[in-house]
């Protein structure tokens, strides 16, 4: 907050407010948590088929593979705006 | 070689030999001493049989008739015999050797891909052991096949990447890696999809994974590297094309008309199956993988799905350098596993569309044995990634924590290279597994000795193995059930031995002549054996009884037949016996290079030219018309006549009346008139005097005149007995005190045993009580309604069972039984009302009643006659039953009379054998003329159908809410159409055929289409073995299709029915419709065929041609011909474009014998014969050294210049120097 402001009745500036980001930054933070729930739900399949619930296993294993398969071009995105950054 | 020993290159090849040192470790837990592995697709690691002709062109290792082949493509494999040879080993070592190299080979390439990109020497070696140690080759061992596979595209992979990342990679590297795909040959598709891969897919993942310019860089380099890979590997790539572009010989078998007939091999193609390697289509039959039940238990299958955790996680954990390596490798994973499913949910009509398509992409078939190689080394990769991300991650951890990170993240990798442990426990080669025997596998010694004994003998001679395979995977009473190869990896002389659903095939002119000579001795039709033996160059014979017979749906012949009538069978003389038999012809030798006198114009059709040379003599050849039918897309019987000026032949088909007949136009000429057999002729006996006779009442007329008929077979009866029965070979009895016996088929060395009243009568008594023998659960007697009417007189008693729920039934007993005795039941039935009498005759001390045929349906009284032998001695009952069935089902209502129970005893038994049938000599003027063959069986065997049952019910749904319906409606013509629907379950109706038996040959046909949804089948169901039988089977049916199969009687049934199914709506809301009509099973009228062949007209004796001739390699002959005029001259192999004649002007080809190789020639002369592709591929054979010199030469020649090392020296410096070891001198560069 800015003293020179104070008493003007102008609103702060907000510390915290995000920055615009572009679309290849939110990709570069997106995929990484979609194939992080990707591989969390590989994982998870084991006690499920070990428990008998191949049918749950089989709808994972889909929804696993979808969300790799979005993570990648997100991923190829991601990276191509590092390396713009760098 | 310095360079080689430097400290740095020893410790970059650190990983690379660890790995290899665990192969050696896994593949040396898989073998047993003195054994082989060997089961499945693959025959013992012996190649002693192909060795002499490995390095031709053209050879005898896929056919004995001789075939344009590539033997060299396994030159490794002699390479490793010949080296264990060398140190006194034998072909056991050499295979455990092979197996270390090739399963080292997958490992080291593997490591070597991922060794591109990682760094870390962990990483590298958890790839490569990854690469060893996974689902798919848990699946897929032992074999090598696969194994070569994956380590060939691994490391031609590894080596583009290395390329495209421009490292040191000299182009002559790509010759030398592409020389493993050699034994890929004998899979074409995988042959296809590695090159395919090495070809363009490199170049694609360089792309992806390392940037435009790298895939530019490779490309360049492919550029260079071509003319080395084909100079590499000329050797093999030459013979390879030359076979597969007309070289002759074999043909190809493996077919791909319809994706779906794949479809079977994807069924466990699931996604979470692919990702977790496991997806194969035997996972679940554990006579194949017995360790896999193991594998899915609870406590242990939750480790599966670690691996695509750790994969996927691969990018999240990669360095930065890494990350578009792992995204790349990931995006290609995603397509591989899509494709790796076929037919599979989800969106299996995207990959339909690309199966129907897409150019070539019928390669992947069963997609997940050719991807699925690849998804082995991207996994590799990516696990290499993700180890050497966790290790970073591990090393930035606080230094009293390390050890329990380092643990957190080695766990889920070992658990993952842990859980397929068969391949480290040697568990992957099973001992024990259901139906099937060991995989270690010891050869019988006696085949050793006889192909000794046979190789021993140099002069030329093709060897016959009999019987002959009923499908090329065959079980033997040594511990061997696979590939039935072993005579041809033993023998060196070319081996004739016919494997059926393999790869290849014979023509069918040579697999006719097989067939028959197997069909004449089992016939006893022997005087034809020699002469088709002459014709295919055999000079001897190997029965062999070493094979498992019983097997359910395996029909082979009789080994045991087989002997006894090659024991007969003019000029053989058994020169081996034992397990082993082996039949010397004539003097042991057959020439492979011969004239023929005369040669007969022969149909297309292949057995009428084998029934030809049956009948000519040695001096007599066929040249048979080209075959320019169009190929049938369901089985058909061809009997029509086939008719040149030479040859008539006609196999005699079955009839639904009266006798066949056929009009044939001939030439005029004397005629050579024989009835080839094609199964057992069924001859009616009939007793006469003190001789029975058995007749076979078909005689074969021309134009009305009776012209060949079988002498009648007299076997003389004992004295003063009276001969009520008998049994012919077989348990089924033909009873002889009734108006018309039935025919008993009579073959080679058939037992025929003589039964007549026992001279102590059956102690039989009266009907007992009725009682309830269905009581399946309490009930009050009064409520069962069970009663038993007597009516009639004591000699004619009629007994009525009535039963309004269980079972009302009465014994009759047979007391004081002997061991042996035999008992011969006769009575008569009928229903009154319910369900289908029954009737059981059950003997003390057995589980349950005598396997026998149901009775009838039938309102009308039917004769039942039963045969039955005491297993021990006691009682013999005869229980008559009115049985409810179901419960709530109506009442049954059951009438039994006239029971006699008859003791017999054998009075005599013989071995027999089929008259001959004379050859005769008729004349006819040129035109046409009438063949019929009178008094033999006419009609189907067919019962009327039977009513609407439900075949599969799976649920508690009724036949109507199932959506099952039939009907039958009849013609204009009289045929019947057979309606069958069916919403869910399967509905069917089935006919009783009768006295499946008396003949020796049936044929089934019937016409059937699909009305809505799903496509017609039908079983002839065996009672006895308990299965449906092996039949031919459809390609597409085509509106109204036209099947018809010739089939044999199975002798161990007891009954055969053949049931109509309407198979269900898959998707079970739909209701299916199929129709059937014509449907008939009918003995043929005869089991011979008619043949006729035109005689040589009379001319002025000439001295018979002769040739001398030598043998100079297996593609070259040449000799001299002797012959005052126009002569033929044949040599004993396929003919094939490639075999040329010169040394003879006027010379014109022609194929003899419906597959020899044969010139016409105007005169006598010296020639050569060569197989002329030969020659070239002996060019590229010779190039293989050269080559490999002057890539050796070039690689030593031409290095990078300096300035330039790559990342190599930087890449292995120490992080924390605390020592340093202090080189020799001589070790130390200069400064």
């Amino acid at each position: 907050m800015s003293f020179d402001d104070a008493g003007t009745g102008a609103r702060p500036r907000a510390r915290h407010r995000r920055p615009h980001r572009s679309l290849t930054e939110l990709a570069g933070s997106l995929w990484r948590r979609a194939l992080g729930l990707a591989v969390v739900l590989f994982a998870a399949c084991g006690p499920a088929h070990a428990f008998g619930q191949t049918g749950l296993v089989f709808h994972t294993t889909l929804l696993g593979l979808a969300l790799a398969g979005l993570a990648v071009p997100l991923g190829l995105a991601g990276l191509r705006h590092e390396d713009l950054a760098d | 070689m310095r360079a080689l020993l430097t400290r740095a290159a020893l410790v970059a090849a650190r990983p690379y030999l660890i790995v290899l040192a665990l192969d050696v470790f896994i593949v040396s837990r898989w073998f047993r001493t003195g054994t082989f592995i060997a089961g499945g697709d693959m025959g013992a690691f012996i190649r002693r049989g192909w060795a002499p002709e490995m390095t031709w062109s053209w050879n005898h290792q896929q056919t004995g008739a001789g075939s344009a082949g590539y033997t060299m493509a396994r030159a490794f494999e002699f390479i490793l015999i010949w080296l264990c040879r060398l140190v006194g080993l034998t072909e056991y070592s050499a295979q455990w050797l092979y197996y270390t190299c090739i399963y080292g080979l997958v490992g080291f390439g593997v490591a070597y891909l991922a060794g591109a990109f990682v760094r870390s020497h962990a990483a590298i070696v958890v790839a490569g052991t990854f690469g060893m140690a996974n689902g798919f080759f848990l699946t897929r061992l032992p074999n090598p096949l696969n194994v070569i596979s994956v380590g060939s595209v691994a490391f031609i992979t590894g080596v583009a990447m290395r390329a495209a990342l421009g490292r040191r990679m000299p182009s002559p590297i790509a010759g030398f890696a592409l020389m493993p795909t050699s034994f890929l040959s004998f899979n074409p598709p995988m042959l296809v999809v590695a090159y395919a891969w090495a070809v363009a897919g490199t170049p694609v993942l360089a792309f992806l994974l390392l940037g435009r310019t790298a895939a530019g860089r490779l490309l360049k380099w492919f550029v260079a590297a071509a003319p080395w890979a084909i100079g590499l590997n000329a050797w093999w790539l030459v013979p390879l094309a030359q076979s597969f572009v007309g070289g002759g010989g074999a043909t190809a078998n493996a077919t791909f008309a319809d994706p779906t007939n794949w479809s079977w091999s994807q069924v466990n193609n699931l996604p979470p199956n692919i990702l977790t390697m496991v997806a194969n289509w035997a996972w679940f039959l554990p006579q194949y993988l017995p360790f896999a039940a193991g594998l899915d238990r609870p406590w242990w299958i939750w480790i599966r799905y670690l691996l695509p955790a750790l994969v996927f996680v691969a990018p999240l954990l990669a360095s930065r350098r890494l990350r578009r390596v792992a995204l790349g490798m990931l995006a290609v994973i995603l397509v591989f596993v899509f494709l790796a499913k076929g037919l599979r949910p989800p969106l299996s009509g995207l990959n339909l569309f690309l199966y129907l398509h897409a150019p070539g992409f019928w390669l992947f078939r069963e997609p997940m044995s050719k991807l699925g190689q690849l998804l082995v080394s991207f996994f590799g990769v990516m696990l290499a990634v993700t180890v050497e991300g966790m290790l970073s991650r591990v090393r930035r951890a606080a230094h009293r924590l390390r050890p329990f990170t380092y643990a957190a993240a080695a766990t889920p990798v070992l658990l993952v290279l842990a859980y397929p442990y068969p391949i480290w426990t040697g568990g992957v080669m099973p001992d024990e597994r259901p139906t099937q025997p060991s995989m270690h596998v010891r050869v019988a010694p006696e085949w050793w000795d006889v192909a000794a004994r046979i190789d021993a003998d140099p002069r030329p001679g093709k060897v016959f193995v009999l019987p002959l395979d009923d499908y090329y995977q065959m079980p033997t009473t040594w511990g061997f059930f696979g590939a039935d190869s072993i005579a041809n990896l033993l023998i060196q002389h070319p081996v004739v031995q016919p494997k059926p659903d393999g790869y290849f095939g014979d023509v069918p002119g040579f697999a006719a002549d097989l067939r028959l000579i197997e069909s004449a001795l089992l016939a006893g039709d022997l005087t034809a054996v020699p002469k088709l033996l002459g014709a295919i160059g055999a000079s001897r014979v190997i029965v062999r009884h070493d094979l498992v017979r019983g097997l359910p749906n395996r029909y082979f012949a009789d080994d045991r037949v087989l002997a006894a009538a090659m024991a007969r069978v003019p000029g053989a003389t058994l020169e081996t016996d034992g397990l082993l038999q082996v039949w010397r012809l004539g003097s042991g030798s057959s020439p492979t290079v011969r004239t023929y006198d005369r040669v007969l114009d022969a149909p297309a059709r292949a057995d009428a030219g084998a029934a030809v040379l049956g009948t000519v003599g040695s001096r007599t050849a066929i040249a048979a018309r080209p075959d320019t039918s169009v190929a049938a897309t369901s089985p058909q019987v061809d009997d029509s006549a086939a008719v040149t000026p030479d040859v008539v032949h006609w196999p005699v088909p079955a009839v639904d009346s009266g006798a066949p007949a056929t009009t044939v136009q001939v030439a005029a000429g004397r005629y050579t008139l024989a009835q080839r057999a094609r199964a057992a002729p069924a001859l009616f006996p009939r007793v006469d005097g003190g001789s029975l006779l058995l007749e076979d009442p078909t005689v074969v007329t021309v134009d009305g005149k009776a012209v060949s008929r079988r002498p009648v077979l007299r076997v003389p009866l004992p004295a003063g007995r009276r001969v009520l029965a008998i049994q012919a070979g077989t348990r089924r009895t033909v009873s002889l005190d009734v108006a018309k016996p039935a025919s008993v088929p009579v073959g080679s060395a058939t037992g025929l045993t003589l039964l007549a009243a026992a001279r102590t009568p059956a102690r039989v008594s009266g009907f007992s009580p009725v009682f309830d023998c269905n009581n399946y659960e309490p009930r009050p007697w009064a409520e069962l309604g069970l009663t038993a009417r007597m009516t009639g007189t004591a000699k004619k008693r009629t007994v009525r069972l009535s039963a309004a729920d269980h079972a009302a039934c009465t014994r009759v007993v047979v007391r004081d039984a002997a061991p042996g005795q035999i008992y011969r039941v006769r009575l008569q039935y009928r229903r009154l009302a319910g369900p289908r009498p029954q009737i059981c005759l059950w003997q003390t001390g057995a589980a349950g009643c005598e396997l026998a045929a149901r009775l009838a349906l039938s309102d009308r009284w039917t004769s039942y006659e039963g045969v039955v032998t005491m297993d021990a001695g006691g009682e013999l009952q005869i229980i008559l039953h009115a049985d409810v069935g179901l419960r709530l089902a109506p009442k049954a209502v059951t009438e039994y009379r006239a029971v006699q129970v008859q003791a017999l005893e054998e009075v005599g038994s013989r071995e027999v054998w089929p008259p001959v049938v004379p050859e005769t000599s008729v004349d006819l003027t040129a035109g046409r003329h009438v063949l019929r063959v009178e008094g033999g069986p006419a009609g189907s065997v067919l019962a009327p159908f039977e009513s609407l049952e439900d075949c599969y019910r799976y649920d508690d749904q009724s036949a109507e809410q199932a959506g099952l319906a039939a009907d039958a409606q009849v013609g204009v013509d009289g045929e019947t159409t057979y309606t069958l629907k069916a919403v869910s379950h399967l509905a069917c109706i089935g006919s009783t055929a009768g006295d499946v038996g008396a003949a020796s040959l049936y044929e089934l046909s019937m016409q059937a289409r699909s009305v809505a949804l799903r496509n017609p089948k039908f079983c002839l169901y065996l009672r006895g073995p308990d299965l449906c039988r092996k039949l031919p089977s459809v390609a597409v049916y085509q509106g109204w299709t036209r099947y018809e199969a010739l089939i044999p009687p199975d002798p161990n049934t007891v009954e055969t029915r053949l049931y109509l199914y309407g198979l269900r709506d898959l998707a079970g809301k739909q209701q299916s419709e199929v129709e059937y009509r014509g449907v008939r099973l009918r003995p043929v009228a005869s089991s011979s065929s008619v043949v006729l062949v035109r005689q040589a007209p009379a001319a002025p004796a000439v001295p018979a041609p002769s040739v001398t001739w030598t043998r100079s390699n297996p593609a070259q002959f040449s000799g001299t011909v002797t012959a005052a005029g126009a002569t033929t001259l044949a040599l004993t192999e396929s003919a094939a474009p490639g075999w040329r004649l010169s040394g003879i002007e006027g010379a014109t080809k022609v194929t003899l014998q419906g597959w020899m190789s044969g010139w016409s020639l105007p005169g006598g002369g010296t020639f050569a014969v060569r197989y002329g592709p030969a020659r070239v591929a002996r060019y590229a054979f010779y190039l293989l050294p050269v080559t490999v010199t002057v890539a050796a030469v070039f690689m030593y020649a031409v290095r990078l210049p300096p300035g330039r090392p790559g990342v190599w020296d930087v890449r292995h410096r120490r992080r924390r120097v605390r020592w340093r070891p202090r080189w020799p001198s001589w070790a130390r560069r200069a400064r």
